[in-house]
Order: structure tokens, then C-alpha cells, then sequence
């Protein structure tokens, strides 16, 4: 009897051990690039010193993170990133939804294709690239935008030398790359309402606008909260490449464009301070983690279905 | 009513035509300014169409190649090898994942999850990749931190779903293994799946900047990305301060124009366009069905 429940027991490793060897490859590269960095978090409560290794360095509380949050650059850095990051996810949300509503209005097939395909068209470079693209406009003295202005209006802008320009500059660039991707996405949510209800909407006399409020957009309110969810968990960590590589790392823009990211990736590659760096790195990965499922559990509250998990 | 419709659809189509104009402008100008003579950009500024036109910043780039070469040579191995190898590590562990008979699924999801939402920061990894596995000027430290990305192990696990079990099950009555089904039913009928996931790997492999700049110091080891980002940064301190990096002044013939900077930029993105032009088609189909279906 027992050996017969053993071999019960026993029976579905044998049948799937295909599988499981399948899956091992993954499961040992998250395992070493996921999990054992997670060990390294430690690093952040210890006075790091590479001769000595983590584990040999001597352990010194909190003070990493106190010299963070009480360095002069903390406050500024902290509220650009949360600030701009919350801008983005609103202006990416609304763009998203505002261009996938045009295209659905869209009837040629032809012109949809062509309008896709353009929009997408900046998803493809790199940041490094665009970063290069947009001094074409704003260069101080060659940019076209740049001349434009001075000669409409006889002004000098430098863009590159105000910071509060960026505030501005920085969305319309994230809108620019991003929109052919997010449109996309609430796009074909769109394209699976049944066309009925358009159709009886206009027969009772319904205005565009009007089946767009109360057709459309509560269709696409599952998605839209879902994608946010997930944003405002990763509100602590940037895109970096948006934050360096558009702004091209000028100082004079930091009060500005320096996020946590850019500010650990200065501190890695030019100062080499290792225990602070990763202070802060532990600082997003926590506030991120209590973000996720803080939203999540406030999505449920207010529809169950509208968790992410 | 017929009016007002005409009406609303213009306003739809000018919105429209003029965000693609928007798309478009940067590269545009872009290629336009690599193509026009530089006098004509210090007297006039740049242009959309060039007063004169001019080969000579692509001329002078291959007068000696070998950067670009290298850095093209660098990007293509990472792709290449990136890409592949990518592919099979995600699909193969996402095939276990859309079998609905596999005992660990739910752990191993969980186990995959988890990664999703927490994770132990840049330095960690840094040190882990320089110090315990000595990758530094290796081109394997861009390739596999890459691999087995959740949002792509999730995407293609929706994917494989949408193939009817009773396929496999009759494969597997017919004795063939879980490997067998996996290569030669699952793989054949994912092709656009798995092309969508290749398009958006070798896109992040092309892309890459942020590993390239912690881990590779050495030039003859730079990737494409790095290589614009130096060259253009040389062509700018030279542009503006008459020296070169390391403090040496620069002779005013030596001084590259504008021009070669949006050579350099026309030609670093050149595969990608390439790329674009061919597989873009499959991209925004592949990523609509993973959408709707996801």
C-alpha cells in the first residue's frame, strides 16, 4: 500500500521532467541574475569596502541611508522623481487612450496601417539617438527651434541651460517615443467591443463624444487601471535613458532631470560609492514593492476585477 | 448628419497627419543634415532640404572604418547570439508554463512573479557580474542578464495557450515527448508570437546603453550604441572647445562638421530602419493579438 502511494506520488515528476528541464535554463538564470542580488541588499546596511568582499565588510546600520536623505540633493531628487515620473504616467495614459480613440475612428484600412507604422516609427531608436535628435531643435545656436524663436520674437532660449524647460520637454519626448507602443495597446482593447452598441448608441441618438464617454472609455477603464497599477509601482525607478541621455547628463539641468536612477548611476560610474548607491537602491525596491501592492489593494477595493493579482 | 460626420473625420486625420509628421521630422532633418555641405550649415543653420548636398561627412567616415566596423561587428554578435539564445531559454520555460498538465506550474510562475515586483537594485547586480562572475569587457555581460525576461515568458505563455491542448495530447499519445511536441508542434504554430518577442529582443539587444557603459570600458569591445555616444561627444567637444578630450588643441582642418555627427547618427540607426521597414508590419500585429489576448 505504501509503496504503491509513494509511487503515486512520485508519478508526475517522472511524467514532466521534460518540462522541468525545459523550465531550468530560466529558473537558474532568474535565480543568479534576481534572487542572489537580493542577498546583496545587505550591502546597504555595511560600510562596503571591495578589498573585503559584502560579507567581510563591516556593518554600519542605517548610515548609508542617512547619508542620502540628508545630503542636499535628496529632497530635490526625490520630488523629481516622483513628480515627473506621475506626470508621465498621466501624460502616457492620456495620450495612450486620446490617440487610440482617433485611430478607431479611422474607417480606411490602408491610412490605419500607415498611421500605425509612423507612430511607431521612434519606439525604434535609441535613447542615446535621441537624445542626439532633439539638439537638432534646441541647440543654442543652430537648433531649429532655437532660430525660430529668435527670429519670431527676437529671444534668446537655451534650452539647455534652464532646467525648468525640461519639465515640459521631457513629457513631449516620452509622448513622441512612447504613444505608437501605449495606443496600441488600449487600441485593440478597442477593437474587440462588439460594433453593436455604437450602432444602437446613434440610433437613440447618441453624439460621438457622448458614446465615447459612456461606450469606449469605461471598455478601456480595466486596462487603463491595470497599466497604471503597474506604473505607479515602478514610480521609483525612471526611465533612464529619458533622464540622461535626452537632457545629455548637462548639470545645469539636474535641479531638474536628475532622478534616483541618474543619481546611482553617477554614483557607481564616477564616484564609485557602492554602499550608498545601493542604500538607494533598496530605498525604490521597498517604496516600489509597497506601491504595487498598495495600489493593487486599492484597485480592488474599488472593483474586484480591476486587481492585478 | 452626413456633413458633420465629414466633418469629424477631417478633424481625426489632420490629428493624426500631424503626429506623424511629428514622428517623422527628427529623422528626417536627421538624414537631410548628413547630407548637406557643411558651409552651407555654418551660414544658414540646418535645413530640411539641403541648399547643396554633400557626401563628403559619409566619405570621411570611411576613410577609416574601423570603429564603426567594430562596434557594428560587437552589436550584431550580441543580437545574433542575444536573440537566439533569448528565444529559446523564454520559450522553452513559457511552453512549460501554457501546459496546463505541468505540476509546478503556479510555483514556478510565482517563483517568476515575484522578480516582477521586487528586485535587488543596480549595485548588487553590478558587483555580481564584475566581482563573482568577472564579466567586465565581456560582451556575455549585455547578452544574458537579458535573458528570460518576465513580461516576455508571460506574453508567450498567453500565446501557447491559444493552441489547442487536445494537439498535443494526441502528439503525446502518439509517444511523442514533451521536447518533441515543443519543437515540432508548438514552435511551427507560434511563428508570429515568437517573431513579435524576437523584434522586441533584438531591438533591446540593438538599443542597449546603460549595461554597455558599467560593464565595457575597452573600445575594441563597444557596442554601437557606445560607439555614437563617444564619437558624437568627441565631434562636440572639439565643435565647441578646439581641444580633444584628452586636452590636445585641435587644428581647425581636423574639425569635423556637423555633418559627420548626423552621418555617424544616420548610420548607427540604419538596421533598425532596415529592421523596422521589414518587420514592423509583424510587430504591430503580433503585439495586437498579445494585447486583446493578454
Amino acid at each position: 500500500m505504501r509503496t504503491e502511494a509513494l509511487r503515486k506520488r512520485r508519478k508526475p515528476i517522472a511524467k514532466n521532467w521534460q518540462l522541468m528541464l525545459m523550465s531550468l535554463p530560466a529558473i537558474v538564470k532568474i535565480f543568479i541574475f534576481s534572487y542572489l542580488p537580493m542577498i546583496g541588499i545587505v550591502m546597504a546596511f555595511k560600510d562596503y569596502v571591495p578589498v573585503k568582499g559584502i560579507m567581510g565588510s563591516a556593518w554600519n546600520g542605517f548610515d548609508n541611508f542617512a547619508f542620502f536623505f540628508q545630503s542636499a540633493d535628496a529632497w530635490k531628487i526625490l520630488r523629481n522623481t516622483l513628480g515627473l515620473n506621475a506626470m508621465l504616467i498621466v501624460v502616457e495614459l492620456l495620450s495612450g487612450v486620446f490617440f487610440a480613440l482617433l485611430l478607431y475612428e479611422v474607417t480606411t484600412k490602408k491610412m490605419l496601417k500607415v498611421y500605425q507604422s509612423v507612430m511607431f516609427f521612434p519606439y525604434f531608436f535609441s535613447w542615446v539617438l535621441v537624445g542626439l535628435m532633439l539638439t537638432t531643435l534646441l541647440n543654442p545656436a543652430t537648433g531649429m527651434l532655437t532660430t525660430l524663436i529668435r527670429e519670431l520674437t527676437g529671444h534668446e532660449v537655451a534650452f539647455y541651460s534652464k532646467a525648468w524647460y525640461w519639465l515640459i520637454i521631457l513629457p513631449l519626448v516620452a509622448i513622441w517615443k512612447g504613444t505608437g507602443f501605449n495606443s496600441l495597446i488600449y487600441y485593440s482593447a478597442l477593437m474587440s467591443i462588439d460594433k453593436e452598441l455604437f450602432e444602437a448608441a446613434e440610433i437613440d441618438g447618441a453624439s460621438k463624444a457622448q458614446s465615447i464617454r459612456h461606450i469606449s472609455i469605461p471598455f478601456l477603464l480595466p486596462m487603463m487601471v491595470m497599466l497604471t497599477i503597474l506604473a505607479i509601482g515602478h514610480i521609483m525607478r525612471a526611465d533612464f535613458g529619458l533622464f540622461y541621455f535626452v537632457p545629455r547628463n548637462v548639470s545645469a539641468l539636474y535641479p531638474v532631470t536628475d532622478v534616483l536612477d541618474t543619481y546611482v548611476f553617477r554614483a557607481l560610474t564616477v564616484n564609485g560609492d557602492f554602499a550608498m548607491s545601493a542604500a538607494v537602491g533598496v530605498f525604490q525596491s521597498i517604496v516600489g514593492f509597497v506601491l504595487i501592492l498598495g495600489t493593487n489593494r486599492l484597485a480592488k477595493l474599488f472593483n474586484k476585477e480591476y486587481g492585478l493579482f | 448628419m452626413y456633413k458633420n460626420k465629414t466633418y469629424h473625420q477631417l478633424v481625426v486625420h489632420l490629428c493624426l497627419i500631424l503626429f506623424c509628421a511629428m514622428c517623422l521630422l527628427p529623422m528626417v532633418l536627421t538624414v537631410s543634415i548628413s547630407l548637406t555641405d557643411g558651409s552651407v550649415i555654418q551660414k544658414y543653420g540646418y535645413q530640411l532640404i539641403p541648399s547643396r548636398f554633400s557626401l563628403q561627412a559619409y566619405t570621411y567616415i570611411f576613410m577609416e572604418p574601423s570603429t564603426l566596423l567594430a562596434g557594428y561587428k560587437n552589436s550584431l554578435l550580441i543580437v545574433i547570439v542575444g536573440t537566439l539564445g533569448n528565444l529559446l531559454v523564454t520559450s522553452m520555460v513559457a511552453y512549460s508554463l501554457a501546459r496546463r498538465d505541468f505540476q509546478y506550474r503556479g510555483q514556478i510562475s510565482f517563483y517568476i512573479f515575484v522578480t516582477m515586483i521586487f528586485s535587488g537594485g543596480t549595485v548588487p547586480l553590478y558587483i555580481l557580474i564584475v566581482q563573482y562572475l568577472d564579466w567586465k569587457n565581456m560582451l556575455i555581460s549585455l547578452i544574458v542578464p537579458a535573458f528570460a525576461a518576465p513580461f516576455q515568458i508571460f506574453m508567450l505563455r498567453v500565446f501557447f495557450q491559444e493552441i489547442p491542448p487536445a494537439l498535443i495530447e494526441s502528439a503525446k499519445l502518439d509517444g511523442a515527448s514533451d521536447v518533441r511536441t515543443y519543437l515540432s508542434i508548438v514552435l511551427p504554430l507560434s511563428k508570429p508570437a515568437l517573431a513579435t518577442v524576437a523584434l522586441m529582443m533584438t531591438l533591446h539587444y540593438w538599443n542597449e546603453t546603460f549595461n554597455a557603459i558599467l560593464f565595457i570600458d575597452h573600445t575594441a569591445q563597444y557596442p554601437i550604441q557606445l560607439v555614437l555616444k563617444n564619437i558624437t561627444t568627441y565631434i562636440e567637444m572639439v565643435k565647441n572647445g578646439g581641444v580633444d578630450p584628452s586636452g590636445q588643441p585641435v587644428s581647425a582642418s581636423d574639425v569635423p562638421s556637423d555633418a559627420m555627427m548626423y552621418a555617424m547618427m544616420v548610420l548607427t540607426s540604419l538596421p533598425v530602419m532596415f529592421l523596422f521597414g521589414f518587420l514592423q508590419k509583424y510587430f504591430v500585429k503580433g503585439l495586437t493579438i498579445g494585447a486583446v489576448k493578454g
